[in-house]
């Protein structure tokens, strides 16, 4: 994945075949897993504390419901095509964002499904095809964070 | 020409119970990020620009914080706002929550 073109507008990058074809795999794969409750303080408890973390839980799950119906739209909308020489990704401001959060959601996702395991380097084999197809969507999901969000820098991928 | 007489009594000004406004005593709280290993450290400080408009520097900073020290406390702010800043990181998958400040 290259960049090509960064502008006011947006972002134009060059993907290979594997690419593309790992991206819109990506993208119809969302929601990977479903929502997990979260909370909204770790030190509040009581009836003020459990309402808004009712609304938080709330709103997440309605943000999900519209990031599922753009990952539909960014599938047919054109932004990701084949051209002469490889694939063209083209995205404004809004279309990154929105693409940057649908692909954590999945590496997340993915990471949970895994039983949240705090070493994401581990070389020991998955359990079962199960696991691996979570770890390799979780890797995948990072690769093309990464790449969207530092291209321009030589900084190595790391997780927080 | 009508003339204006000085008042014979002047008030006082007040320097030590001021009255607060309602703003000022609502209980405030910070917004806190916590650290997890699956969130890339690019993608966290991607989020901070936007959310907070911060510049990069002021967001690896924080961001930093939460991988060294396991959480960083983002801002303080009124129960409203706190809220809404947790729902905008939580939006991303960041693993934010807020506490009462005092």
């Amino acid at each position: 994945m290259k960049l090509l073109k960064q502008s006011r507008d947006g972002w134009a990058y060059e993907l290979n075949q594997q690419e593309a074809m790992c991206l819109r795999t990506l993208l119809k794969e969302f929601p990977l897993t479903s929502a997990t409750a979260v909370k909204i303080t770790r030190t509040e408890s009581g009836r003020r504390a459990a309402e808004r973390e009712r609304l938080l839980n709330e709103s997440l799950a309605e943000h999900r419901e519209e990031l599922k119906g753009k990952a539909a739209r960014f599938l047919t909308s054109g932004r990701l095509k084949a051209g002469q020489d490889g694939w063209r990704l083209r995205l404004n401001p809004e279309e990154r964002e929105i693409l940057l959060q649908l692909l954590n959601d999945i590496r997340v996702g993915s990471w949970r499904a895994l039983g949240e395991p705090e070493d994401l380097e581990s070389k020991s084999s998955p359990a079962s095809e199960k696991e691996m197809s979570f770890q390799t969507l979780m890797q995948l999901a990072g690769y093309f964070e990464f790449k969207l969000l530092n291209l321009e820098s030589s900084d190595e991928p790391a997780a927080i | 020409m009508p003339q204006v007489l000085e008042p014979v009594t002047t008030p006082t000004p007040t320097t030590g119970n001021e009255t607060r406004s309602d703003d000022e005593l609502a209980p405030t709280y910070y917004v806190v990020c916590w650290n997890d290993p699956v969130n890339l450290m690019v993608y966290v400080t991607h989020v901070f620009m936007k959310i907070f408009g911060w510049n990069r520097q002021k967001a690896q900073k924080h961001m930093r914080e939460v991988h060294e020290k396991g959480r960083s406390v983002l801002i303080r702010e009124s129960a409203e706002k706190a809220e809404f800043y947790v729902h905008q990181l939580q939006g991303y998958k960041l693993q934010a929550t807020m506490e009462p400040a005092e």
